[in-house]
């Protein structure tokens, strides 16, 4: 699975890079680059129903914008803050959009991630609402409205990184699903290559809070 | 195009990927500095300095992570690195937060050449993370602004994902820090 995912990611670049893996940061940012800016030490799931188990939101959706999110830091101006960036996501299942928050790199701009990245393409998350900061905390947050547990308005992250799934474009013109945030933690039970976008769904079939249902 | 050839077309592309990646996986347990999501990126030098940033509790957060630095100076050839108020020279900031679903992160905030400048590490403020496992996490992302991979083998080493509570790092990983390559 390991070697799959890493295959994947470096298809992706292809056009560009062909099979190696290019040290350059150059501009305009590239969506490799943008997904080899950070990384996370998580409990991996050990397959896809372990992940829908710890899940409150399980779906197949469209990427359709990338826009700024939260920032943490001592001022919203703050020099060394993280920033964030917020993937939105449409479903046919769900009613209003799904803003999954994931870094933003400080020195990647909001314009460049939103055109390194595939608009309009599939994927199937596995999400947990973003938890509203710790009262102590709440100075240090900017542009981040408080959920108080509402699930309409509440930002998600993805469960782990093994629970976000692209279905990408090369530039051959193929298709293939990549899971760029996860690296080695693979799923026991990973569709085999070549497997449509929507076999990655949990075996159970998505998972939607009524709140939110559409 | 017909969806068949497109799979059998990927199949293609991705067998020949697949043979390059399958020759160099006799190296996988070498590869270092290869930037996330498994790796770190190499760090500019041995000079690892470090700045308490957002969030950070202070207390017995400071004390484990100097404990890490202090372990990574010991033990490897890192040296001369010490804790600083945050500049833009300042090669590690450290954050804690409580809206974090993973135990830690690493982000590279400044790459050059495949080469870090400046990482920020987040660990998360929560009981979920107690401080036995929040001491390995804070090892494993230290790590990573070391250019460390993660790991999943049966050797002790913090590389490792999940709560465990490993708070160094194999020899392998120890020699790849001391040679940054």
């Amino acid at each position: 699975m390991r070697r799959v995912m890493v295959l994947l990611m470096a298809t992706i670049s292809i056009g560009m890079t062909s099979c190696g893996r290019d040290e350059k940061v150059s501009t305009p940012l590239s969506f490799e680059q943008y997904f080899t800016s950070f990384g996370y030490d998580f409990e991996p799931a050990k397959d896809r129903s372990d992940l829908a188990e710890r899940s409150l939101l399980v779906v197949e959706a469209i990427l359709v914008d990338v826009i700024d999110g939260p920032i943490f830091g001592e001022t919203a101006d703050d020099p060394y803050a993280s920033r964030f960036a917020l993937f939105v996501f449409e479903s046919d299942l769900v009613s209003g959009p799904i803003s999954v928050r994931l870094p933003r790199p400080d020195t990647s701009d909001i314009a460049e991630i939103r055109v390194a990245m595939p608009l309009g393409a599939r994927a199937v998350l596995y999400l947990v609402p973003t938890p509203d900061p710790a009262p102590f905390e709440q100075k240090l947050w900017f542009n981040l409205e408080l959920s108080k547990g509402d699930l309409a308005k509440t930002l998600w992250d993805v469960t782990t990184p093994q629970g976000f799934l692209l279905e990408v474009p090369f530039e051959t013109g193929l298709v293939g699903v990549i899971g760029p945030l996860h690296g080695a933690e693979g799923l026991a039970d990973s569709p085999a290559e070549g497997s449509d976008l929507a076999s990655w769904l949990p075996p159970g079939g998505p998972v939607v809070p009524r709140e939110i249902t559409k | 195009m017909h969806r068949a050839r497109v799979r059998r077309r990927v199949a293609v592309v991705i067998g020949l990927c697949f043979a390059s990646f399958a020759v160099s996986d006799l190296a996988v347990a070498d590869t270092y500095g290869l930037g996330p999501p498994d790796h770190g990126y190499r760090p500019d030098n041995f000079d690892h300095d470090w700045c308490w940033s957002t969030g950070w509790p202070g207390g017995s957060w400071s004390t484990d992570a100097t404990a890490r630095h202090t372990y990574l100076n010991d033990t490897t050839n890192f040296s001369g690195g010490s804790l600083q108020t945050c500049n833009s020279g300042t090669d590690v900031y450290w954050k804690a937060s409580t809206t974090q679903t993973a135990y830690g992160s690493y982000i590279c905030d400044d790459l050059n050449s495949g080469i870090c400048d400046n990482a920020s590490i987040t660990i998360l403020n929560s009981t979920i993370l107690p401080q036995s496992n929040r001491r390995k996490t804070m090892c494993h992302e230290l790590g990573h602004t070391g250019g460390l991979a993660h790991y999943s083998g049966t050797t002790l080493d913090c590389m490792v994902s999940g709560l465990v509570t490993n708070t160094t790092y194999r020899a392998h990983a120890i020699s790849h820090l001391n040679a940054l390559g």
